[in-house]
């Protein structure tokens, strides 16, 4: 089932590419099939998922390379589930969010397609070797997506992603080569190593060094994925990316790319370089705070809404790592959860800023020249008024919507580490200035009087509602009652955790 | 009992539900959805609060799992529920009625406004949330309601969302509580590390058995952290200083939205935590006095501030941070049962006075009381309600607010008495009591008495329907001492609300509560302070009275006057004591906009541009230079230089390549002939 939910995409993206290239509207309907039915098994995968086991699941496994022990291995636990189930959803109301691109039809479904496959692959593969293609088969349409359909630096844009995180590839393949030859005997199973961990004792000499194996080994991983999440100082492609990228690639981006990079920590990092992982632990919860609080005062002095959305990005993937960072079940536990609730709440608001800029073609709170961009515009959009003061409240973590669980396990967590708890003092600083940059641009957009431009706006279509719809619910539905999504995980972080105790 | 306050949380849930989706489509905008919502609530709290009356004691809890993760050691697990104590049915009895009565009161307030079903709406859901509040029996599910109700107060702050000012309060209304909800939210967090619980019964019984003592947060006594979370939250939510800012804005909503959230219901949360909270703060041994110096500084900053109001909405604002200063103090000095019954009496005079406001706005299009003046015969019946509600607020005899006032400043002195060094807490308290009664009837006065000042306004003024009157008339009746303290001599009503019926809910709250016995000889302080209290507290507010009636009824010291021989604490007063202008000239658009604004620049120029850009010069400058090494020296030097030596050999050979057969034939020939003596010169 699994290769079926990741390879779909690809078939479909084979046939898009058959499709005569004037049909345009043929294309769209292939390439919303190709991702409605991987959304269909994921309801599957839900369904079937057994919360009660640690290990992986649904795991399919062929020798591929036998020569260097490579296999095609893929699975799922309750480290990657939640992820897969929110990629196909994400991905899905992304192609209804494409619904009015129209130039290159053919080229942009295609790449978006290609994109979901590599997204999905990278989550489900338990080979390392297997990972690391996938990862890099993200590359490629993301670039071109950025680059082809995205505004007006979009070649900077796009170049700055592909090399920023071509270098974090880099690091990533040395450990993959890495691990390789220190591992006994050689091989790229993930499982394996999380399990006989054989970096632990071993040393590595470079340059006369004489250093510890895996601290190097978590080094090199950390920067790799810290590139992605991103964690500061890191973090500077987000914002170009964002900005520059269609609003359905930057869904994609927020929603499920960055997730991957504390994905890969937790895979690779926790499971695989447990002792090096205490050895970082100040270290991370250190970065965490400085992503809260630095994202949240960044965000804050953005201008363009878009910009301040990606901000906040980081702001809240600070918290994730916070609850990493802590060792614990509440703490880890949210730290997934606000993986996955963050990807459903800043998905809905990029989506939002997308709505806005079809109609206007600019997304200024403050434009350049100091006057307001919007102003009041809840008189005239009354629904998308409504839709995006409930984004913005699941974002900034007001109770009964979803990021709110998700961060106050992260706190309770993290506050329970005597080592942590100031830590948490600073970073719920976050939880203020988060409620800070949203509402005040909730209040410069959405009320007062109605600026001039924002007459004659229309409100949401149908289209547009529909395609925020499921987020909506999912946002409250999780707000009031989390154990559908935290049964996933918890019985996996569970078993993590045994390593830290 | 415990199932059936559910069903009073969540039929106003219902109803909110029903409001927003369907609300506009309903007959009469569904004004009625909500009403009926918060009309059954009342009467499902109704016999609880009957039970309290009549068998002395309620207790009834209902628990279940909500998160549930395992872990190597037991399970993390957050289990909420329902807590029906004597506070419990007395707050829901409290809740319900007034916001009914305020419900009641919209209909015909609000009557034609814009989205005037989703005022209903939100109001339903504050209902709500402030029901789940009171019924929650951990502090997790409290923090939700309280922050849910954060909510409800920013979206009808700014209910009037195309008014600058109104969306500028309901911000600041929302982000200065926020910051006291973060207190709050730090506390929730320390009471998991050291419990691993937030349930109230298990904190009582484990603060009671000892075994917080030796715990430690940040470096300082576990339990002490916690209180001064928890009193930070209060300070927020509750409006005490120096977080009291947002309260006097927030009259930018709607009048029915002031009495119910920012007099009645949700500022007394905070008091109501402090309450819940009460054995732990008196387990840390120093947060209480610190919560008796924020009641009464508050208490009395914010009563000087209420005297130069002319916004009458503004008078009660302040007035409500005075009282709820008053409760805040009342349980720093360990009255709490003393504020718990001034947070019920206060909330029905509080919301008397601010409908009562509400009315005369209506009737009169302003807010400015130097526009009012001689309404008493145009507005009989809310003349009568408001001189009611403004009798009891002033703590005079056989009204609801000389009962509780005057047990909370009893309390105050007899601590003052019992810990000398603390003599400005119940000096404060006083003080505000005299100056309570002052600003109160110069509201009075202004308000109703003298001679109209706008003459348009006063002829155009009219009394409210009945759905508007008889609200007012229920929350003036209920600001009578009776129902408090009793007896009547009629032997039904006395039956009912017995005398005595206040002490023995406390007593029962206090057992659960597991408080330690108060010792012995405090007793004599308390009967001597009681009595002094009694006596300090009708002196000052007839004495209040009595100024405010010199300047303002008769005009014999004029205001005009006053005020120029104040002039520098009018000054002081008029500009609220800076704070805004501290709060948002200063921190926040020169410190935190700037700071902002320096960090985006930072993170554009120094972390984009020089340090991950700049590699990308530098890798063009290296670039460069292998280029230039790679162009001169291999490409020009060794190719090309080796293309010279070819070129040359090949000018060489092309000389003998003459064309010509028999030049051709000799060179092979001279080849062989070569060749052949080599081999044989080899051999």
């Amino acid at each position: 089932m699994l290769s079926w939910i990741t390879f779909i995409p690809l078939i479909g993206m084979g046939i898009i590419l058959l499709l005569p290239r004037n049909n345009a509207n043929l294309v769209r309907w292939t390439s919303l099939i190709s991702t409605t039915i991987p959304l269909l098994l994921g309801f599957g995968l839900f369904a079937k998922f057994d919360r009660g086991s640690a290990a992986a699941q649904f795991v399919e496994r062929v020798p591929w390379i036998p020569a260097f022990n490579i296999e095609y291995f893929i699975g799922v636990d309750g480290l990657s589930v939640a992820m897969v189930l929110l990629t196909v959803l994400l991905c899905f109301i992304c192609v209804i969010a494409s619904w009015r691109i129209s130039d290159a039809v053919k080229g942009y479904h295609a790449m978006f397609l290609l994109l979901e496959t590599g997204m999905l692959g990278v989550f489900c593969a338990l080979d390392f070797f297997l990972f690391f293609i996938f990862w890099e088969a993200m590359l490629l349409p993301m670039y071109f997506l950025i680059g082809i359909w995205g505004g007006r630096d979009k070649v900077y844009a796009a170049i700055k992603f592909f090399l920023y995180t071509l270098f974090g590839s880099v690091l990533m393949l040395l450990v993959l080569l890495g691990m390789y030859y220190y591992s006994q005997p050689h091989g790229f199973d993930l499982i394996q190593l999380a399990s006989t961990r054989p970096f632990a004792s071993q040393t590595i000499t470079l340059l006369g060094w004489q250093l510890p194996l895996d601290k190097v080994f978590w080094v090199l991983l950390f920067v790799g994925f810290a590139i992605k999440v991103p964690i500061w100082p890191f973090h500077t492609w987000l914002p170009w990316a964002h900005v520059e990228a269609p609003t359905a690639v930057s869904v994609v981006l927020a929603g499920v790319l960055l997730k991957m990079g504390t994905y890969g920590m937790l895979r690779m990092n926790f499971a695989i370089l447990p002792e090096a992982t205490k050895w970082a632990c100040n270290f991370l919860a250190i970065l965490a705070v400085i992503n809260i609080i630095y994202g949240a005062f960044c965000a804050m002095a953005q201008k363009d809404l878009k910009k301040l959305v990606a901000y906040s990005s980081i702001s809240h993937m600070g918290y994730v790592l916070l609850g990493m960072a802590s060792f614990t079940a509440a703490g880890v536990n949210g730290a997934v959860l606000q993986m996955f609730n963050h990807g459903t709440s800043t998905a809905m608001l990029f989506l939002l800023v997308g709505v806005i800029y079809d109609r206007v073609h600019h997304r200024w709170i403050v434009k350049p020249d100091g006057s307001r961009g919007f102003g009041g515009i809840a008189a005239v959009m009354p629904v998308y008024t409504g839709i995006m003061g409930l984004a913005v409240f699941a974002s900034l973590g007001l109770p009964g919507l979803s990021g709110f669980i998700s961060e106050a396990l992260v706190f309770l967590g993290a506050f329970s580490v005597p080592k942590l708890q100031i830590y948490v003092v600073i970073g719920s600083l976050g939880i203020i200035l988060g409620a800070a940059y949203l509402l005040w641009m909730f209040m410069r957009i959405f009320l007062g009087p109605l600026n001039d431009e924002c007459k004659a706006l229309p409100d949401m279509s149908w289209r547009e509602r529909l395609a925020l719809l499921p987020l909506c619910v999912l946002v409250i539905v999780l707000g009031v009652y989390p154990m559908p999504v935290l049964d996933l995980m918890s019985a996996s972080i569970s078993q993590l955790l045994t390593l830290f105790s | 009992m415990a199932q059936t306050c559910l069903w009073i949380v969540c039929l106003p849930i219902l109803a909110f539900v029903i409001q927003v989706f369907f609300g506009k489509r309903l007959p009469r905008q569904g004004d009625w959805v909500s009403l009926a919502a918060i009309g059954f609530s009342l009467l499902l709290a109704i016999p609880i609060f009957g039970r309290l009356l009549s068998e002395g004691h309620v207790f009834d809890t209902l628990s279940f799992s909500w998160l549930s993760l395992p872990q190597t050691a037991g399970a993390f697990q957050i289990i909420i529920g329902v807590l029906v104590n004597n506070f419990t049915a007395i707050m829901l009895m409290m809740v319900t009625l007034c916001a009914g009565l305020i419900h009641l009161f919209s209909v015909g307030y609000m009557h034609g406004e814009d989205r005037y079903h989703l005022f209903f709406a939100y109001i339903s859901l504050f209902s709500a949330a402030m029901l789940g509040l009171v019924v929650s029996d951990n502090l997790l599910t409290f923090f939700i309601f309280w922050e849910l109700m954060g909510l409800c107060s920013y979206l009808l702050i700014g209910f009037y969302y195309k008014k600058p000012e109104a969306i500028a309060a309901s911000l600041k209304a929302f982000m200065t509580t926020r910051i006291g909800d973060v207190g709050l939210f730090l506390g929730l967090c320390g009471l998991y590390a050291v419990f691993g619980t937030s349930q109230f019964e298990s904190i009582y019984a484990a603060v009671a058995s000892g075994a917080a003592e030796s715990k430690t947060l940040l470096g300082m006594p576990a339990l002490t952290f916690i209180g001064f979370m928890v009193l930070m939250g209060a300070i927020g939510k509750s409006a005490q200083f120096p977080l009291h800012v947002w309260l006097p804005d927030a009259m930018e909503g709607p009048t029915p939205v002031s009495a119910l959230i920012h007099a009645a219901t949700m500022v007394a949360a905070g008091v109501f935590l402090l309450i819940r909270m009460f054995p732990v703060l008196e387990a840390s041994h120093t947060v209480l006095v610190y919560v008796a110096y924020v009641g009464a500084v508050t208490a009395f900053l914010a009563a000087l501030l209420a005297i130069v109001q002319v916004d009458i909405k503004k008078v009660l604002a302040y007035s409500t941070i005075s009282q709820l200063g008053y409760m805040v103090m009342g349980v720093g000095v360990g009255a709490f049962a003393a504020a718990f019954l001034h947070l019920i009496t206060h909330a029905c005079f509080k919301a008397c006075l601010f409908l009562c406001s509400g009315s005369v706005i209506h009737s009169v299009h302003t807010q400015d009381m130097r526009e009012m003046g001689g309404l008493k015969s145009k507005m009989p019946w809310t003349f009568a309600c408001m001189l009611i509600a403004t009798l009891s607020i002033s703590g005079l005899p056989f009204f609801s607010g000389f009962v509780s006032k005057d047990r909370v400043l009893a309390g105050a002195l007899a601590y003052g008495m019992e810990h000398t060094g603390h003599w400005l807490i119940p000096l404060l308290g006083f003080a505000a009591a005299g100056i309570t009664a002052f600003y109160m009837f110069r509201l009075i006065y202004m308000t109703f008495f003298g001679s109209a000042r706008d003459e348009h306004k006063h002829h155009h003024a009219h009394e409210q329907p009945i759905v508007m009157v008889l609200p007012l008339v229920v929350l003036a009746t209920l600001s009578f001492a009776v129902w408090f303290s009793g007896p009547t001599g009629v032997d039904a009503f006395d039956q009912v609300f017995s005398v005595h019926w206040y002490e023995h809910a406390v007593a029962g709250v206090e057992k659960e509560m597991a408080l330690p016995a108060p010792v012995e000889h405090h007793e004599g302080i308390h009967h001597v302070a009681h009595s002094l209290a009694l006596i300090f507290s009708l002196v000052l507010a007839g004495a209040g009275i009595f100024f405010s009636s010199l300047v303002y009824l008769k005009g014999w010291i004029s205001p005009v006057k006053l005020k120029s021989f104040f002039s520098p604490i009018h000054t002081l007063l008029w500009n609220k004591y800076y704070f805004d202008h501290l709060y948002i000239n200063i921190i926040i658009q020169k410190g935190l906009l700037g700071w902002n604004r320096f960090l985006a620049a930072f993170d554009d120029w120094v972390i984009d541009r020089i340090l991950v850009d700049g590699w990308s010069r530098i890798v063009l400058f290296i670039k460069s230079i292998v280029g230039l090494f790679d162009d001169l020296v291999i490409d020009r030097m060794l190719v090309d230089g080796s293309a010279g030596m070819t070129a040359m050999g090949g000018w060489a050979v092309r000389r003998i390549q003459t064309g010509k057969v028999q030049h051709y034939l000799i060179a092979s020939l001279a080849a062989l002939g070569f060749g052949l003596f080599y081999l044989i010169g080899m051999r």
